[in-house]
C-alpha cells in the first residue's frame, strides 16, 4: 500500500480498505509469507491518513495497547501526531497514550538512575493501569542500581495498597 | 544478477549521499524483482520504490494488489 501510494495509484484507497477488510480472512495475500496482521492494519491506515481517511484509526490504539514497547509499536506512535491533528474527539486520550509511551520508553533508556525512579512512579501514580503495574514490574528484574530497585518495589507496593479495594482490578498481576 | 540488485538497494536506502536520480538499468532492475520469488528481494524492491517513487512500477502494483483483492473475494 506504501508502494501504491508513493507511485500515486489512484487505485490506493480502494485496494487499502480492501486490504483492511480481508487481512484477517487472508493475512498471506498472495505474497507467501504471514506478516503480522495489527502491523499490517496500522500501516495501511498509514497510508489512509495520507489520503485524508482516518476511519480506521482504532488500530493504532488496537496496537498501542497490544504492544507495550516503543520500538514494536512504532507505526502507531508515528500515527499519533496525526491523529491529534485530525481527530478533535480522540485529543485527549491520544496525548495520554504519547505521554505513555514515552514513559514506558524513558524507564528502559534512561541513564540516571533516579530519572528512572521518577518515570516508575509517574507510570503508577499518574496512570495508573493495570498494563502500566504490569510494565514497571518486569522492568524491575532489569533495574540495575540497586537502591532504585528497592525504591521502585516499594512504589509497586504502595500503588497495590492504594487501589486494595478493587481487588479484581489487578488479580492477574499480583 | 541478485546479489546486485540487493546490494544497490541497500545502498540506496541508506547512503543518503548517494545520487537521486536513477538510471533507466537500475530502474529495471529493481521492476524486476519485485517478481522475484524471494521475498527479500521483493521487499527490497518496494522499499527502492517507495524511496524513489519509481513510477514505472504502478502497473505492476496494481496488478499485485487487484490479485489479492480477488483471492480474498
Amino acid at each position: 500500500m506504501e508502494a501504491l501510494y508513493a507511485v500515486g495509484s489512484e487505485k490506493t484507497h480502494e485496494y487499502a480498505l480492501a486490504f483492511l477488510d480481508t487481512i484477517d480472512a487472508n493475512p498471506m495475500g498472495n505474497s507467501g509469507y504471514a506478516p503480522i496482521p495489527l502491523e499490517q492494519k496500522v500501516r495501511a491506515t498509514g497510508v489512509l491518513f495520507k489520503l485524508g481517511d482516518y476511519s480506521t484509526y482504532e488500530y493504532v490504539f488496537q496496537m498501542l495497547d497490544e504492544y507495550s514497547s516503543w520500538l514494536n509499536s512504532s507505526y502507531a506512535v508515528d500515527l499519533l501526531p496525526e491523529i491529534i491533528k485530525n481527530i478533535p474527539a480522540e485529543r485527549e486520550r491520544t496525548k495520554n497514550d504519547l505521554v505513555n509511551k514515552t514513559l514506558r520508553r524513558m524507564l528502559y533508556n534512561d541513564t540516571v538512575a533516579t530519572i528512572r525512579k521518577q518515570v516508575a512512579e509517574n507510570l503508577l501514580f499518574r496512570h495508573g493501569t493495570h498494563s502500566d503495574y504490569k510494565f514497571v514490574k518486569e522492568y524491575l528484574v532489569k533495574e540495575s542500581d540497586t537502591v532504585i530497585k528497592n525504591l521502585i518495589e516499594s512504589d509497586l507496593e504502595d500503588f497495590k495498597l492504594t487501589i486494595l479495594e478493587d481487588t479484581t482490578k489487578f488479580e492477574n498481576c499480583k | 544478477m541478485k546479489y546486485l540488485i540487493i546490494l544497490f538497494t541497500i545502498i540506496l536506502a541508506f547512503e543518503s549521499s548517494f545520487s537521486q536520480t536513477l538510471t533507466q538499468d537500475e530502474k529495471e532492475n529493481i521492476l524486476e524483482a519485485l517478481n522475484d520469488s524471494s521475498m527479500n528481494y521483493r521487499g527490497a524492491a518496494l522499499s527502492a520504490i517507495i524511496k524513489y517513487k519509481i513510477t514505472e512500477a504502478k502497473d505492476s502494483l496494481e496488478k499485485r494488489y487487484g490479485k489479492i483483492k480477488e483471492v480474498c473475494k
